[in-house]
């Protein structure tokens, strides 16, 4: 048995579960005070978790828990550059890569701070160059398209910063078009490759071990392109490719020119780089003035975490909310929904950053665990997906927890006022369904009262986050939030989030059947029954005369 | 007669100096307010300097740093914004008892001009007494380095007007040079300035089309300067302004362009043709930078290139949206060492670039090339039509001439021993 699901604190939570099971969340608001009591705010963020099926003393169980569990000694750890990251025996230091640059963060008694500005000093250089259209592609002419080729940690990221903060683009980076491929199959790539000029084309190749496949198998056809256009291979490494990662010599070996080589460290998890070089795409269209606005509301949400009392600290609270909804109702299934387009891809982001990080099922000592941990997790644009999926969420067998997210203002000096109304349809629409979830049919007189196909079940509880606006500075924030609620809930859970070697196998497995499949003879040789029909099906394929 | 010359312009200073010649009495105010955009240097043109002692000495030309002038006729030939012209006509406005003549020598985006003249006429007519104000459009055609004798003798006199009182005024003033003017064209005002706007863009337009011939020219083996004699000699086309090179500039030429476009753009709904005449000047203007670029394979850090000409053209002092700038900056920001000879130019230049540590300055076009791995020549300054090559070819590190005036025939210039890159012809890269 598990160390956490022993501890007096997870009994007693365990027995408040059995009575929040009981109760339905139209229910606890008998105390006009709930709203207050069970809202927070920091800085441009106000967080409202009144629509959680968490009691008063629900939630003291959990803030008790997590002192049992140390969670407060963790974050210190953390942010102090302990080997967090048990299994690889190593920190996680996302916080020091926004850390003001007279902090000091050791790692193994070295201060990595100067080292993380002078990356931030290369890469301003680097989008300086860029951005007054003086990096020259092989034909002298200026770079107007960047294609980031990375994927998971080195592509989600990025990708969603550039398409939430689009609006933000300084005057000098409106003529560059930046691109993201990331899929191995090669879609994105060939689509792409038929809209660029190669002349004007730069490739950033972004991979913490520079080995993963997705990416150069991506990178080699890119660079196969760009030789197309002229044979003089060294011409094209050195100015159309800048490598970032935390492998130097790969880089070089692969053939990337030390200039264009941005480096960053093994303390920093791929899922959590988007502050380092790999966020050089970021920088690139909000300029370094955006980005470094983007890394001061992260470090503002850091000293937040680390200075703020539990019961007040925001990441804590979302994280604690995740563990009672997750663990202790058993509620499986997690909904993002933000209320702003240009949120698109945040709950992509936060599907790799939570099942990531939290999809595991053995405690830091190694043994199994025998509770529920991180559930599975997805969303959309609320509003659209309000025409898509929330007819499970209302009236489905499932229960779901939410966060609905939403900026306050929009559109502020913005010449339509047309759009200042569909925004503030927009957060009506918000309200209006987080309101529903938890009310069921008591949201209108006499719900009860509609055949049972109209009835609500209501109950499903949620969060509301509502930032000032969005910004460089909040969307950092909102992002490092998460980031750290990812670890609070790792704490409780004792599991180590830092790590993924759930996605080893497959690599290693996929390796091997490639290499079947090009060796000729008899691929299927070896393989299970099914694989091997599969294989046979493709082998066949490929013979066959076109 | 009393005339007031407003602005700080070549345009200005070239009027007022002229206006004052012919016997009038000229009153040039160059008060340097907000809207004033470019100083002018006198200096930069020829003859206008003695021209100018000359009229202050006979007492016809005073020069003055206030905005309030003399007489009824006022010439206004600042740099100005529609905004920045309405400030500056204020004065004039505000002391006006007799029947006012402003004759406006800028150029203002198209229908401008009209605008004005009826948000004049409301003032006055909630005036009580007071004379009338005459507006009209005086778009010179003089090009620096020549403007004197362009505003003596001009090709097109060009009067932007439809009111007797003003049109009758112009011609009093103007008797002198309209006598030796081989056109003389009185038109409303709008037809007046889409005549400036049109003639500069067509000019443009026909450049921006040489380079492009050049570019195929160079692509597919042909030199370029053949195919612009043939054209030339075919009188549909004519001669005049057929010549490829690395791109125009200066500060009508571009500026007036822009303003054109953007006209274009607003009252067509599309992105015209001009666009892309901008577009391929905007190009044209780095295509010697590409050419050196590849030369070295975009290696030039270290390396030394001599510059031969700023000046927008030859003639002029004014570096004033040169393409020397896009070059001088593209070899900079790769750590190219630059030295740069003009004639004129050299004071210019280091006013907009004091503290370049790549930036050096030649005495001559010789000491410029001294050490270096290439020369580039900007500006066709005539000095530069026969310097002595074998001289050249012993003072420099490696032999590489890029002509971007395409003054040299390819083949001497290779019997010199240079490697040897026009716009259109010479090696190809």
């Amino acid at each position: 048995m598990s160390q956490r699901s022993v501890l007096p604190e997870w009994l007693s939570l365990q027995q408040c579960a059995l009575k929040a099971r009981a109760r339905h969340l139209r229910d606890m608001w008998q105390s006009p005070q709930r709203a207050a009591d069970f809202s927070r705010q920091a800085g441009p963020l106000f967080m409202d978790f009144s629509k959680q099926r968490l009691a008063d003393e629900d939630r003291d169980g959990l803030l008790a828990l997590a002192r049992a569990c140390g969670l407060e000694r963790a974050i210190d750890d953390l942010m102090a550059g302990a080997a967090v990251n048990n299994t690889e025996e190593r920190a996680a230091l996302h916080t020091a890569l926004r850390a003001d640059v007279h902090e000091q963060v050791q790692v193994d008694g070295r201060n990595v701070v100067p080292g993380v500005h002078a990356s931030l000093e290369r890469m301003g250089s680097m989008v300086a160059r860029i951005h007054s259209r003086q990096w020259r592609g092989y034909s002298g002419k200026p770079i107007r398209d960047v294609v980031n080729i990375g994927v998971g940690g080195s592509d989600l990221g990025p990708f969603m910063v550039c398409n939430a903060l689009g609006e933000f683009t300084p005057p000098e980076a409106r003529e560059l078009k930046l691109h993201f491929v990331s899929s191995i199959d090669g879609t994105q790539i060939a689509d792409l490759l038929g809209m660029l000029k190669p002349e004007t084309t730069l490739f950033i190749i972004s991979s913490k071990s520079f080995t993963t496949v997705d990416t150069l198998s991506n990178a080699r056809t890119a660079l196969q392109w760009m030789l197309e256009e002229t044979g003089d291979q060294e011409m094209m490494l050195n100015h159309h490719f800048i490598g970032v990662s935390t492998r130097a010599d790969r880089m070089t070996a692969w053939g990337i020119p030390p200039a264009n080589q941005i480096e960053f460290w093994e303390w920093v998890g791929g899922r959590f780089s988007l502050w380092s070089g790999i966020g050089l795409p970021v920088a690139l269209q909000l300029g370094m003035k955006g980005f470094r606005e983007m890394l001061a509301g992260a470090r503002f949400m850091d000293r937040h975490f680390r200075e703020t009392p539990l019961a007040d600290n925001l990441p804590v609270l979302l994280g604690l909310i995740g563990v009672w909804n997750a663990t202790f109702l058993d509620i499986r299934a997690h909904a993002v929904l933000p209320y702003d387009g240009r949120l698109k891809f945040f709950p992509a982001y936060l599907t790799q950053l939570e099942m990531e990080s939290n999809g595991k099922s053995v405690s830091r000592a190694g043994e199994a665990l025998d509770y529920s941990t991180c559930p599975v997790l997805w969303g959309d644009v609320g509003p659209n997906a309000q025409h898509a999926f929330y007819q499970l969420l209302h009236q489905g067998t499932q229960a779901v927890s939410s966060d609905f997210i939403a900026p306050l203002a929009r559109y502020n000096g913005h010449q339509s006022s047309d759009l200042q109304v569909q925004h503030q349809l927009a957060l009506a629409n918000c309200l209006a369904q987080s309101r529903v979830l938890m009310l069921g049919d008591a949201s209108v007189e006499n719900g009860d009262m509609a055949p049972e196909f109209r009835r609500y079940r209501g109950n499903q509880p949620s969060t509301t986050l509502l930032l000032d606006e969005l910004s460089p500075y909040t969307l950092g924030a909102l992002v490092a939030l998460y980031e750290h609620k990812v670890f609070v809930m790792s704490v409780i859970w004792d599991v180590n989030p830092f790590d993924q070697w759930g996605v080893e196998l497959g690599k290693q497995i996929a390796d091997a059947t490639f290499l079947a499949m090009k060796s000729g003879g008899h691929p299927a040789a070896g393989f299970d029954a099914s694989t091997a029909a599969l294989l046979a099906r493709i082998d066949a394929a490929g013979r066959e005369p076109s | 007669m009393k005339v007031s010359v407003y602005g700080n312009t070549h345009y200005a200073w070239v009027a007022a100096a002229k206006l004052a010649e012919k016997g009038n009495h000229v009153l040039l105010c160059v008060s340097e307010h907000e809207h004033v955009t470019t100083g002018f240097d006198a200096g930069r043109e020829w003859m206008l300097p003695e021209l100018l002692s000359e009229q202050q000495q006979a007492g016809r030309l005073a020069i003055q740093k206030t905005s309030s002038g003399h007489g009824q006729v006022h010439l206004l030939a600042d740099d100005y914004t529609p905004a920045s012209l309405r400030k500056a006509i204020q004065p004039v406005l505000d002391g006006q008892e007799a029947d006012t003549f402003v004759l406006v020598l800028t150029q203002l985006p198209v229908g401008e001009l009209k605008k004005l003249q009826h948000e004049i006429d409301v003032l006055a007519s909630a005036k009580e007494s007071g004379g009338s104000v005459y507006l009209a459009a005086l778009p010179l055609f003089i090009r620096e380095g020549s403007a004197l004798a362009d505003f003596e003798k001009p090709q097109l006199f060009l009067l932007g007007s439809e009111d007797r009182p003003v049109i009758d005024c112009v011609k009093d003033l103007m008797r002198p040079f309209m006598r030796q003017a081989a056109e003389v064209m009185v038109v409303p005002v709008a037809a007046a300035e889409l005549i400036k706007f049109g003639i500069n863009a067509m000019l443009a337009t026909r450049i921006s089309f040489m380079n492009e011939m050049a570019a195929l020219s160079e692509k597919i083996g042909v030199d370029i300067e053949l195919v612009r004699q043939g054209m030339g000699a075919d009188p549909r086309v004519g001669r005049d302004y057929l010549q490829a090179g690395c791109g125009f500039g200066g500060p009508s030429f571009a500026g007036d362009l822009l303003s054109f476009a953007r006209t274009i753009k607003e009252e067509l709904d599309t992105a015209g043709l001009i666009d892309a005449v901008l577009a391929i000047n905007e190009s044209q203007c780095e295509i010697l930078f590409r050419k050196i670029w590849r030369f070295f394979r975009g290696d030039l850090a270290g390396k030394s290139v001599a510059v031969w000409g700023a000046a927008f053209k030859p003639g002029t002092s004014s570096v004033n949206n040169s393409v020397v700038h896009p070059l001088l900056l593209a070899l900079w920001a790769q750590g190219c060492r630059t030295r740069v000879y003009d004639p004129l130019a050299l004071d210019a230049l280091k006013k907009v670039y004091p503290a370049e540590p790549l930036l050096e300055f030649a005495d001559s076009a010789m000491d410029a090339a001294k050490g270096s791995d290439a020369i580039a020549l900007v500006t066709a300054w005539d000095e530069f039509w026969s310097p002595d090559f074998e001289a050249l070819v012993a003072t420099m590190v490696s032999p590489v001439f890029f002509d971007g005036r395409n003054l040299y025939e390819p083949e001497q210039m290779l019997a010199y021993g240079f490697r040897y890159f026009g716009i259109g012809r010479g090696e190809s890269i």
